[in-house]
């Protein structure tokens, strides 16, 4: 059978290359490993001086909450200027008790203490003011204090009751890996073929544009598959992250995004000159778009109305959506059949183009 | 009852926009014979060759080969077609073997037919590592040969050479024209370009093309009293006004 001669050329070739093999597989590993901690955007031990006007019970409690927390590290400011210590980067929050804090207190009367952020980095300083902003709940739990608050918000965090960085990265990564990897693959695929002189034997014989098409994805389909899993092993393992889905379904889009991303690349490479043009299109067109404009680490709603339309075009867009549904809400089929005909819309799309302009090579 | 041509073409043209690549060629190549086609770069030649193996469709005009229709049988005309060019179309990370069994798959080659065809290689090549040497590794002749008989595995009536002798020395290429004779005598029909006017010698009947037109047809020794001259060389530059 033609296709399963295509099908299985192209696993020699595959097998021939041991070097792009090892890189293949060590790459996202690699990657895997620096982005998950490297890209932690959960601080802890955060250093603080904390002032004490007030000497009081209260304050000493409050102090001891600051210092039970993970998140904040108290360091003995032995009197030095907390502007020197702002500057030399030893503290990144200060924590002034005013006097009267305690009598204040007990006469229920609204109080406050100060609390100073080094906002250097804004999305930091958020991040410790909410903590300072738990410390303070907890210390007011701690002894018993309601004060008067016309509405109190009862938070729940569903689906990553801890706010784990993790849980938010490992889909994210899988999502930009893949696309990656799979355009990457099939991009130099068919320009490899134009160098090399083979595609006039391709040309002359009766294969048929679209048998060459699939008989060169189908290898590379696998081979992501197991790229892909790796990458799941290691969000699994190394970074526990859940798979509260089916993990048949993880499978079915991790397969109808891997031909999203081969498809892609071999439209690239029916398109492109040279294999350097195809590879470093296949990069260009993947990494930025899914970094910035997938939903990934910058929230869509926050973006211009443009660039959210651009975001549609952005297949990483519609992965993110499934893989974060299926790990970590176990969405069923149905509740993800919209970012799926997503998928299979973008995938049939690259196949007509580079099977029409294929057809158009072959022409020529 | 079969004609004993084995390809015909009639009054055939290929325009690129304004531009007239092959202008109205009429040519007919008998079975078993070894045609040559000669022409300077861009005279015509490649797009003639491109439109005879169903590859790019023709402005207007009609070609025959094996009996079969290309424009209407493209499917067809392409199984009865071998072509073999200077690049030899070989993959250079498969092992010679391994190149084999994909030209058998993509033509559909019967398995023994295949087993045969190995055989015959290693007998010719007088090598026993076919499986597992890269067909990169091979010397020049040796790849030239395998070329060859990937070419033909799956038994064309017809077969193009597109300069498939360029770069080999001439003991090499001695040699090859022995295998393409041989070919002949077998009852293939061979259509052969080059630039190698020693080469035009060998053929049974060449054409030249110049300009999309074929300004001239015959054997060797017909061409060479026609234009009162001794060789082919002298055959061609006069025949392209040159």
């Amino acid at each position: 059978m033609a296709l399963l001669g295509i099908i299985t050329k192209e696993f020699y070739h595959i097998m021939r290359d041991f070097r792009t093999l090892i890189i293949l597989f060590l790459m996202p590993l690699l990657q895997m490993i620096m982005f998950g901690y490297a890209l932690n955007l959960e601080i802890q031990k955060v250093e603080i001086t904390i002032d004490d006007f007030d000497h009081s019970e209260y304050s000493r409690q409050l102090i001891r909450a600051f210092q039970g927390s993970d998140f904040f590290e108290i360091i003995s400011d032995d009197n030095q200027d907390l502007e020197v210590q702002f500057f030399k980067r030893a503290i990144r929050g200060h924590l002034t008790i005013p006097n009267g804090f305690a009598k204040n207190m007990n006469a229920n009367q609204p109080t406050q203490v100060d609390f100073m952020i080094d906002a250097s980095n804004s999305n930091d300083a958020i991040l410790i003011e909410q903590y300072a902003m738990q410390t303070l709940l907890h210390f007011k739990e701690l002894i018993g204090v309601k004060q008067y608050v016309p509405v109190e918000i009862n938070q729940v965090f569903r689906f990553n009751p801890e706010l784990k960085s993790t849980y938010f990265m490992v889909p994210g990564l899988l999502a930009l890996l893949m696309i990656m990897i799979t355009t990457m693959l099939t991009s130099i695929t068919l320009v490899r073929e134009k160098e090399m002189g083979t595609m006039t034997l391709l040309k002359i014989s009766p294969l048929h544009s679209f048998e060459i098409i699939i008989g060169k994805v189908v290898p590379y389909l696998l081979l992501s598959l197991l790229v892909g899993t790796i990458i799941v092993l290691v969000g699994v393992i190394l970074f526990q992250v859940p798979v509260r889905g089916s993990i048949l379904l993880l499978y079915f889009f991790l397969l109808l995004y891997c031909l999203t991303g081969l498809s892609f690349g071999m439209m690239i490479s029916s398109l492109a000159k040279t294999q350097q043009v195809a590879m470093l299109f296949a990069l260009m067109s993947t990494v930025l778009p899914t970094l910035i404009l997938a939903g990934f680490i910058f929230p869509l709603a926050a973006m211009p109305k443009i660039l959210q339309y651009i975001s549609y075009i952005i297949p990483a867009r519609y992965f993110l959506i499934i893989v974060r549904g299926i790990m970590l809400k176990d969405n069923t089929f149905i509740e993800l059949l919209k970012p799926s005909l997503a998928l299979i819309g973008f995938s049939t799309i690259f196949i007509i183009v580079s099977t029409k302009k294929f057809k158009t090579y072959l022409e020529q | 009852m079969m004609s004993n041509d084995a390809l015909t073409i009639q009054n055939l043209t290929k325009k690129f926009g304004t531009f007239t690549a092959v202008d109205n060629i009429s040519l007919t190549v008998k079975k078993g014979e070894v045609f040559g086609f000669l022409g300077a770069n861009g005279a015509g030649k490649t797009t003639t060759i491109r439109m005879i193996c169903a590859l790019l469709e023709p402005t207007s005009g009609e070609i025959e080969l094996d009996g079969l229709s290309v424009l209407r049988q493209p499917e067809e005309v392409k199984m009865r077609i071998g072509y073999m060019s200077q690049k030899f179309s070989l993959y250079q990370d498969l092992t010679p073997f391994e190149n084999m069994e994909f030209f058998s798959e993509i033509y559909n080659v019967a398995p023994e037919k295949l087993a045969e065809e190995k055989e015959n290689l290693a007998a010719e090549l007088k090598l026993n590592n076919l499986d597992n040497i890269l067909t990169k590794e091979l010397p020049l002749g040796y790849k030239q040969r395998l070329a060859l008989r990937t070419t033909l595995i799956h038994d064309p009536p017809i077969l193009f050479l597109d300069e498939a002798t360029s770069g080999v020395d001439p003991v090499g290429r001695r040699q090859f024209w022995d295998q393409i004779y041989e070919l002949s005598a077998a009852g293939k029909t061979v259509f052969v370009t080059t630039h190698y006017m020693d080469e035009a010698e060998y053929c049974h009947r060449l054409s030249i093309m110049d300009k999309g037109k074929i300004v001239q047809t015959g054997t060797p020794a017909e061409l060479k009293d026609k234009f009162d001259v001794s060789s082919m060389q002298d055959v061609f530059l006069q025949a392209i006004q040159y």
